[in-house]
């Protein structure tokens, strides 16, 4: 009994709760000696000056539990009560002496107690009145002399069985947990935002226009000619000042006609242009690529990730991969919007209707007006051309899938020159064919293939500049295996099922996953044997 | 003892096998046998060397019939092994179990990329959207606005 158990039971706060042994025997003084033999000290260790008492003293000791002893220290002067430091060890004798005289009046009782605040047990001895009543010490075991007993035996006989205190007392596991979900599949669609009613125009610190190639020219013409020099008081107009973006857009900018002339606006001096020139309507355009059904092949599996690919690329924006699962069987529609001021665009795919991927890109063909201006695009074009950019992605390789599995075989315990003949035969080689049927072939499963494949990238970034030079269409690359499957597939392999179902329902090849056979007329290898080779397939 | 012997053409794994060819044996089980691996004595004028099926009746059992020994001209010793399937075909189908794999009841979304075959070569499709950028505008943004009022 572990040390533990005890202090556990015990709620004395510096006082000892005593439990022990009576040895039965008088106590004989001068040449006698009792001996009284614990078998086991493995634990106990002792105090010191249990009850001092004086000669002829009388003392009642009341203990928790409302168990008193009383203690009579005879006339001689005998300590009736003692404590015999017991080390930790196996069998150690104790040996009362007493130098007194005979007394016939006392009992010896070894009280075993545990010290609280010294986390001690403490062995203490202590004799009884006689005559005494064994049943006033229900907390004691009484022995007769020369007989062993152990400390646990003697904790046991008070306290009885006790009960073992598990390691993790506290046990928190729930022995049902999940299975509690709403199942709930609905789905919003998420739809596309309105687009901004504002912008930078109705600022009014810039103004988009719409012009043709021809006003381009004169505009520029204007800007270089020597009266805006003398328009603007002798001063050299810097055209960045004035002309803050020229760029191609590969979408049809809404404009209005304007009645009014275009402005030359530096250091607050308006100087009409003489040129009219149509004014862009909206900053942000949309531009819809249209919808497109990405269809199952086969109707199983091997359409979903991780054995088929499918990867977009997006005009101005880059490659990018989709996740199968997201647009198997669904349709996808691919919009953009461009911001005019900036030639930024987003590239939005809605699948069924829901915003489910968006990727932004750069649509402008800068056109330069200076050599800042050109400096500028030559940098940008140089980093565009050296970015790792999101859009450069390629279709990555599948993760490898598991190997194929052998369906556990267990040999029978066949005994005799027949049971040895079957197992030769008709078991062994059952096995041995489905072993090697198993082994086909393992690196042309869908999963082998897959894994082998390597992951190429289809595009670079391709913003800006670039992009005018690319494709400009959306466009899907789907990577679809080519399944090879006998027409007896059925037949000898199965499909996957996966079902809970009375074998008699079944018809065809069958493999069980598991099943619990009761068969009273059958032996256990029989039954054995059944299982074996429904799992292994069989054909109903 | 009354033992009948057939030939069994069905594949082994087949619950339900077709027995032809029945013929009974009578006789007195001589010495201990297996009720799971028998080894009995025929003694027949008959040919043995191509029955590979029996039904012991006191055993209630099928056996494949494993060996055939001709001991002598007219008798030969055959080693048996129960059939389990075919002895127990009714209470084994009366069972409920979780299935695998099936013939006729399946479902192939679950993942089977561990059996199915595929070859080397991919099908790469590419599939082009309806529209795309097909218009040019030059956009010009100037400074301020438009000369006001003019």
């Amino acid at each position: 009994m572990a040390f533990t158990s005890i202090v556990n039971l015990l709620t004395t706060d510096n006082e000892l709760f005593p439990f022990g042994i009576i040895y039965n025997q008088d106590m004989y003084t001068g040449t006698h000696s009792g001996q009284y033999r614990i078998t086991d000290c493995d634990f106990w260790y002792a105090g010191q000056n249990f009850l001092p008492m004086s000669n002829g003293e009388d003392k009642r000791i009341q203990f928790k539990g409302g168990l008193n002893v009383n203690v009579h220290c005879n006339t001689k002067g005998d300590y009736v009560i003692s404590s015999n430091l017991l080390p930790s060890g196996t069998n150690q004798r104790i040996s009362l002496y007493s130098s007194s005289e005979r007394d016939l009046l006392t009992r010896v009782v070894l009280i075993l107690g545990v010290d609280i605040d010294a986390n001690k047990v403490c062995l203490g001895v202590a004799l009884l009145r006689n005559p005494y009543n064994i049943s006033e010490y229900p907390n004691f075991i009484l022995l007769d002399s020369r007989t062993s007993v152990t400390s646990q035996a003697a904790v046991q006989q008070v306290f009885g069985a006790m009960p073992v205190e598990p390691p993790y007392p506290d046990d928190d596991y729930d022995t049902r947990e999940g299975g509690g979900g709403d199942y709930d599949n609905t789905s919003d669609t998420i739809a596309e935002s309105t687009l901004p009613s504002i912008g930078a125009s109705n600022s009014g610190f810039c103004t988009a226009y719409v012009p043709t190639i021809a006003q381009i020219q004169d505009l520029a013409e204007r800007l270089t000619d020597p009266t805006i020099y003398q328009a603007l008081g002798n001063t050299v107009l810097n055209i960045s000042d004035v002309v803050i973006g020229l760029h191609v857009l590969p979408v049809a900018v809404p404009k209005e006609t304007s009645t009014r002339q275009v402005c030359i606006n530096f250091l607050g001096i308006g100087i009409p242009a003489g040129i009219y020139l149509d004014r862009a309507t909206s900053q942000f355009v949309e531009v819809d690529c249209g919808s497109l059904a990405v269809s199952e092949y086969w109707g199983n599996c091997v359409d979903y990730n991780p054995y088929t690919q499918i990867g977009i690329f997006l005009p101005f924006c880059g490659f990018y991969e989709l996740d199968t699962d997201d647009v198997m069987g669904k349709t996808l529609n691919v919009k953009y919007r461009v911001d005019i001021m900036s030639g930024a665009c987003l590239a939005t795919i809605l699948v069924d209707g829901s915003v489910l991927y968006q990727y932004t890109g750069d649509c402008a063909n800068q056109i330069p007006v200076n050599s800042v201006n050109f400096d500028n695009f030559l940098t940008n074009a140089f980093n565009m051309a050296i970015a790792t950019s999101t859009g450069g992605a390629g279709l990555a390789a599948a993760g490898a899938s598991g190997a194929s599995s052998l369906e556990g075989i267990r040999s029978s315990d066949l005994s005799s020159k027949a049971k040895q003949l079957a197992e030769e035969s008709v078991l062994a080689n059952y096995d041995n064919v489905k072993a090697q049927t198993f082994g086909h072939l393992a690196g042309a499963t869908v999963g082998a293939v897959i894994s082998s494949k390597g992951q190429y990238k289809h595009a670079g970034c391709l913003s800006g500049s670039p992009g005018f030079l690319g494709v400009r269409k959306p466009y899907l690359i789907i990577k679809r295996p080519v399944q090879i499957i006998p027409g007896n597939y059925g037949k000898y392999h199965g499909y996957p099922s996966n079902t809970g179902a009375v074998l008699s329902d079944l018809s065809g090849y069958t493999v069980v996953d598991e099943i619990r056979l009761n068969i009273p007329d059958a032996t256990v290898d029989e039954i054995l044997e059944c299982e074996k080779l429904l799992k292994g397939g069989i054909v109903i | 003892m009354t033992i009948k012997t057939y030939k069994y053409e069905s594949p082994n794994n087949f619950i339900n096998k077709t027995l032809t060819g029945e013929t009974i044996y009578t006789g007195t089980l001589r010495d201990e046998s297996s009720v799971l691996d028998p080894v009995f004595e025929i003694e027949t004028n008959s040919n043995l060397a191509n029955i590979n099926y029996c039904w012991i009746e006191e055993f209630n059992r099928y056996y494949y019939i494993t060996n055939v020994v001709s001991v002598t001209d007219k008798l030969w010793r055959i080693y048996c092994h129960v059939d389990v399937l075919m002895t127990y075909k009714p209470i084994i189908l009366a069972h409920e179990a979780t299935i695998a794999r099936q013939e006729e009841l399946y479902n192939l979304y679950l993942n089977d990329g561990s059996t199915f075959k595929v070859s080397q070569k991919r099908r790469i499709q590419q599939k082009e959207f309806p529209n795309g950028f097909t218009d040019n505008s030059y956009v010009l943004i100037l400074a301020g606005d438009v000369e006001p009022g003019v």
